[in-house]
């Protein structure tokens, strides 16, 4: 396994989780699987000096450079890399922003294919991060389950029978597992029914997030909805809930959606058609907008009222390179916030057949 | 959008609170009022328990749990409660009884089901691989149609999994034991982290 101290990948589209292949990938965009775990006979890293964080992260590198893994991996040592690159991590989904923006010694090991993520030196000694495509939140735990157990063989967890896998935050302990699928909801924004799915959350423990963490009127329409709970159930209990309710928010969705074809087809094509003439002829456009404006664009090609070569690919494309990080590391270089929204119209234009 | 505190800076931490009723707040500030005021950190997520949870079981910062020193890392208690991070798996033990309640509020359980780590024979690793067993049978009966063994099924896996909280629960005999039982991991090795 590499050490390296940049974002190597060639490819600016997302990993494989954002192929738009898995179970119903139209709506619900991705499944996550998180687990926190710490090495016995250390402080948690709230506690931690200087050289016992040296000494974590380099048991747990060594540890995961013995683990087996299936695929490639690389092992990016955050301490030294670029803000840059580890902002573009932030916007890949494979590290958080409290990793990016955090000090000491702190890394990230994921496969090159970006499924698998392990934060080192984040909140807790290590954060297993399993991702997939569509609804596969069970796919998600079995590999993460795996991978956790391989790292096991090789590190002594903290661990009591009594409170499970200790973590830093007592909001994690237990089975330290964080599990969440990234929903897209247009219908339901727009019809403002999505309360309803807040209100549907809460009452299940639910969490549910906008992208960045926000609240009604998400960016880009785009909702996480994750377990709050870690203790005192199984992993698989905590799982069923999501993959209960998940499949009923799809259903809502795609009910609303229906209705909306049939009650007012003349305002949905306009909507969703706008969104497209305005990314194909624009010339500066904000991170927001595009996400506004691509979430347009792809409930209009999931209903099938835009035209095909628009393809969930692409549109998944388009919604990662579009931000800023992706933008500066693969197309401007470092830019200021002004110029970038001219190259993100450009990139938008070029990708998606220019208006002439 | 500007902060919504001094309405000067960006505001870049968004949270949305929900609180009890389903009702939501959206709270939209910049990094510096954030921090200032424990928005979006563990601390943010301590201050609404002990600010809209009071409960007179819990013990309160001032009296003796607040004191209390874990005898590895020299966390005080009132600390914890301030910061919302604990300092060591030695914590775990030492605040014990402070802990339970606080793990009822956040998580409405005091006590791991589920996973145990490989070198670790207990009644949690023998639970779990009987729940993934029994789970793996539920989804081919309800995949053959077979609604009502599926039923039956689904009511043994809930006695299942509330045997084995009953059983983790009752294993935990007195906070002393709790804190000397060998089943919490190198907790007694953290003299050499302090070198």
């Amino acid at each position: 396994m590499d050490t390296v101290t940049d974002y190597g990948g060639d490819h600016a589209a997302g990993g494989e989780w954002l192929s738009g292949t898995g179970p119903e990938a139209e709506i619900v965009i991705s499944s996550r699987v998180r687990l926190a775990r710490n090495l016995a006979g250390h402080r948690f890293l709230s506690r931690a000096e200087p050289t016992e964080r040296e000494d974590i992260e380099r048991e747990v590198r060594t540890a995961l450079e013995g683990v087996n893994f299936p695929d490639e991996m690389v092992y990016l040592d955050l301490n030294k890399a670029r803000q840059l690159d580890a902002d573009l991590l932030v916007e890949r989904h494979l590290i958080s922003r409290e990793l990016a923006r955090g000090e000491g010694p702190r890394a990230v090991c994921y496969s090159s294919n970006e499924a698998v993520s392990i934060m080192v030196c984040e909140e807790d000694h290590l954060r297993v991060q399993v991702l997939r495509s569509g609804l596969q939140l069970d796919a998600a735990w079995q590999f993460a389950d795996q991978i956790d157990d391989a790292i096991g063989e090789r590190l002594e967890y903290a661990f009591s029978s009594r409170y499970g896998y200790l973590t830093c935050c007592p909001t994690n302990v237990g089975t330290g597992i964080r599990a969440s699928v990234m929903l897209h909801l247009p219908a339901l924004v727009y019809t403002k029914h999505i309360d309803r799915v807040f209100a549907a959350g809460a009452k299940m423990d639910l969490a549910v997030r906008g992208l960045y963490g926000e609240g009604t009127q998400a960016t880009g329409d785009f909702y996480q909805i994750s377990n709050q709970k870690a203790l005192g159930r199984s992993e698989d209990e905590l799982l069923s809930t999501l993959n209960d309710l998940v499949p009923q928010f799809v259903a809502y969705e795609r009910k609303v959606r229906d209705a909306l074809l049939k009650g007012d087809r003349a305002a949905l094509e306009d909507k969703v058609w706008r969104g497209l003439a305005l990314l194909r002829a624009a010339r500066t456009v904000s991170s927001d907008e595009a996400l506004e404006l691509l979430s347009a664009v792809r409930l209009g090609r999931n209903l099938e009222l835009l035209p095909p070569e628009l393809t969930t690919e692409l549109l998944n494309e388009l919604f990662m390179t579009a931000q800023p990080a992706h933008l500066q590391r693969f197309s401007t270089g470092e830019q200021e916030p002004k110029e970038r929204d001219i190259h993100r119209a450009n990139l938008m234009r070029k990708k998606l057949g220019e208006a002439h | 959008m500007l902060c919504q505190s001094c309405k000067e800076r960006q505001a870049t931490v968004h949270e949305t609170e929900i609180v009890a009723g389903g009702d939501m707040r959206e709270v939209h500030l910049c990094e510096e009022c954030a921090n200032a005021q424990n928005v979006g950190t563990p601390m943010g997520v301590m201050s609404l328990l002990s600010g809209a949870f009071a409960h007179p079981a819990e013990p309160d910062a001032s009296s003796g749990p607040g004191k209390l020193a874990c005898s590895s890392c020299q966390l005080v208690y009132a600390d914890f409660r301030q910061q919302g991070r604990l300092g060591c798996p030695t914590c775990y033990d030492v605040f014990a009884d402070a802990l339970d309640p606080l793990l009822e509020k956040i998580h409405g359980q005091r006590v791991h089901i589920g996973k145990a780590p490989g070198r670790f024979s207990s009644q949690a690793r023998l639970s779990h691989r009987r729940v993934v067993e029994l789970r793996k049978r539920l989804q081919r009966l309800i995949d053959d149609e077979n609604y009502e063994e599926a039923a039956v099924l689904r009511d043994e896996l809930h006695g299942l999994e509330d045997a084995a909280r009953e059983a983790a629960s009752a294993s935990i005999q007195t906070p002393d034991d709790a804190g000397t039982s060998e089943d919490t991991v190198a907790s007694d090795d953290l003299g050499k982290a302090e070198g």
